[in-house]
């Protein structure tokens, strides 16, 4: 082909092209055209005749007739059609908050079978009861103060409506920076804050406290009177819990570290591996000092006696409901599945139960290793340090960096259940300190390290644009937030649950006393036995416990 | 001994934000909160400690 042919044939080509181009051009840059009132006119829906005859295929329902209309004499307006549009978002995001804190309040009914089946049968009623009116005493305490100091100044969230009558932060302004301590609105629900989307707030806010409220039954069991637990849980739910939810997630100091001092987008903690887990935990080791190991638990030498539980069936079952309720706790925290980056959702999920799985792994596998056989009890404590693990990063991370973090927490659980036995001498029957506690601090640095930057929830997260991105991804002072996350939840919160259980312990005492304990607690405590048809006998002795006692 | 614990626990977190307030460079803030988060540890195993000098199973077989 001559060069002038070529020459020819290219310009062809290209003048076709730019012709074809040009419309496609012109579409992208034309305007938008804004809907009317006047092209609703020629909407139809089916008529009352067609729906009469009944819709298998579910092609009908649901249609232009059933937009409500203000003024149905004018007719559906643009108006309607657009109020529709955004209650239809509220109300998708009120529902799905709603069955997710559903799912997360069942997990009560998971710690509470973990936690019996990790105790011994002499004890299971008292277990039992713990965990069961924990429920009610956290959540009148939070009813009545708790939620109003957490989450009294977070308005303006867009998923639930806005939520405009949380209006009020109390704060401190110390170095020409302001430092959000407490909400001050929301006290019995009452006044302006009885509102539609301050109850669904509340449910879902409230499931959460008692599951950081639950965490300490389970290390404190076997020796905790009943009438000390109830008060230092209803203090857990109206004070401490209360103040770092709301310096996380109401709004506070903690959340602000961006804004203030340029740390990343301030302390991220999507849905509590600090704020419920950490609390619970550092509580409970808080608790288990004062309230000291069960009898029996440590030899004069300091040597560690092993205390099994009665039942690892009921605990390997609570262990999966735990798991259930999960996807409820992490997919949950977005408040809504509808718009500003809700659709999100499915990879939080994803992210939950991969870190679940890989701690469970980490975990069997540290026992195999060191022991030479998987322990159940740990493999389940493994899967629950994963998912503890996960709680904080699962908004801000991918599968990979779920999996590695859930795979570390597995292992660590192990190595703190020993050092916290072994070293410190704190009696944990269910192992929380180590699976909430120590997984809970790993968790919120893991955002530090693994957030990929992917996450876009509305453009911002805590009022600084952009996404969450850790160290491996480019932002390191995202870490730093972070760890002066964690120095406040050992320097502060543990403080502030020490002295109050210190202070209950001087006034009521939270120790039973050397003779129910030996009994069981059953009796003594609750006045009926869990086990009331079976004789309980100490392994390797053949004596009942009531002989023993 | 317990007093003390819990002060040293406060004190860790005082380093800590005391970091923010001191220094602009994410290096020293990072150091700083390293030091509090530790600090703030040695606090909680000092408080255990004065548990476990009067710990029960001490005195009994």
């Amino acid at each position: 082909m001559k060069l002038h042919t070529r020459v020819l044939l290219a310009a062809g080509v290209t003048a076709a092209a730019l012709c074809l181009s040009a419309p496609l051009r012109a579409d992208e840059q034309a305007p938008p055209v804004p809907i009317t009132t006047g092209d609703l006119k020629g909407i139809s829906p089916p008529s009352t005749d067609d729906l009469a005859k009944g819709d298998p295929g579910g092609t009908l329902t649901g249609n232009a007739g059933d937009i409500v209309m203000a003024d149905p004499k004018a007719g559906l307006t643009i108006v309607d059609v657009v109020n529709q549009v955004g209650q239809n978002r509220i109300a998708i995001n009120f529902v799905w908050t709603l069955i997710t804190g559903y799912l997360v309040m069942f997990m009560q009914a998971g710690f509470a079978l973990v936690e019996t089946g990790l105790c011994r049968a002499k004890n299971a009623n008292h277990t039992m009861m713990m965990n069961f009116m924990v429920y009610g005493f956290g959540m009148f305490a939070y009813w009545v103060m708790g939620f109003a100091l957490q989450q009294g100044g977070s308005a303006g969230l867009s998923n639930l409506g806005g939520l405009q009558s949380l209006n009020n932060e109390f704060k401190v302004s110390l170095f020409g920076v302001d430092w959000g301590l407490f909400g001050t609105r929301g006290f019995f629900l009452s006044g302006q804050t009885y509102d539609v989307g301050v109850m669904v707030m509340f449910l879902f806010q409230m499931v959460f406290m008692d599951t950081a409220a639950t965490i300490v039954t389970g290390a404190c069991a076997e020796r905790w009177k009943f009438a000390a637990f109830a008060m230092s849980s209803m203090c857990l739910a109206a004070i401490w819990y209360p103040l770092y939810g709301n310096w996380a997630w109401g709004g506070g100091w903690l959340s602000q570290l961006g804004g203030n001092f340029k740390l990343g987008h301030g302390y991220c903690d999507f849905a509590g591996s600090g704020v419920v887990h950490a609390v619970g935990g550092l509580s409970a080791l808080a608790g288990g000092m004062i309230i000291g190991p069960r009898i029996g638990k440590y030899n004069r030498d300091g040597s560690p006696n092993a205390m099994p539980g009665h039942d690892i069936t009921m605990v390997l079952l609570g262990c999966f409901i735990l798991a259930f309720g999960w996807f409820g706790f992490n997919p949950g925290s977005t408040l809504g599945a509808s718009g500003a980056g809700n659709l999100r959702i499915g990879s939080i999920a994803v992210n939950t139960m991969i870190a679940g799985a890989t701690g469970s792994f980490g975990a069997i596998l540290y026992m195999w290793m060191r022991f030479g056989k998987p322990d159940a009890s740990m493999s389940g404590n493994g899967l629950l340090a994963g998912l503890v693990a996960i709680t904080a990063p699962s908004g801000f991370v991918n599968t990979v960096g779920a999996a590695i973090l859930g795979f570390v927490a597995g292992g660590l659980v192990c190595l703190s259940v020993e050092f916290i036995e072994r070293v410190m001498k704190v009696d944990d029957p269910v192992g929380a300190i180590s699976v909430h506690g120590t997984c809970g601090l790993w968790g919120v640095l893991s955002v530090g390290l693994f957030a990929d930057g992917t996450s876009n929830y509305g453009g911002s997260w805590n009022g600084v644009d952009g996404s969450v991105t850790g160290l491996f991804y480019g932002d390191a002072s995202q870490l730093v937030a972070q760890m002066i996350g964690c120095c406040t939840l050992v320097g502060i919160i543990f403080t502030i649950a020490y002295l109050f259980n210190w202070a209950i312990d001087v006034f009521v005492g939270q120790r039973v006393s050397p003779e129910a304990e030996l009994e069981g607690l059953d009796l003594p405590e609750m006045g009926a036995l869990g086990y009331p048809e079976f004789q309980l006998v100490l392994p390797g002795t053949g004596h009942s416990v009531e002989t023993v006692g | 001994m317990r007093v003390l614990g819990l002060a040293v626990a406060v004190g860790g977190w005082m380093i800590a934000v005391g970091g923010l307030l001191a220094t602009d460079s994410l290096g020293a803030r990072m150091g700083l909160a390293l030091v509090g988060f530790g600090t703030a540890i040695a606090g909680v195993m000092t408080l255990n400690a004065s548990h476990l000098q009067s710990a029960f199973w001490k005195e009994r077989q």
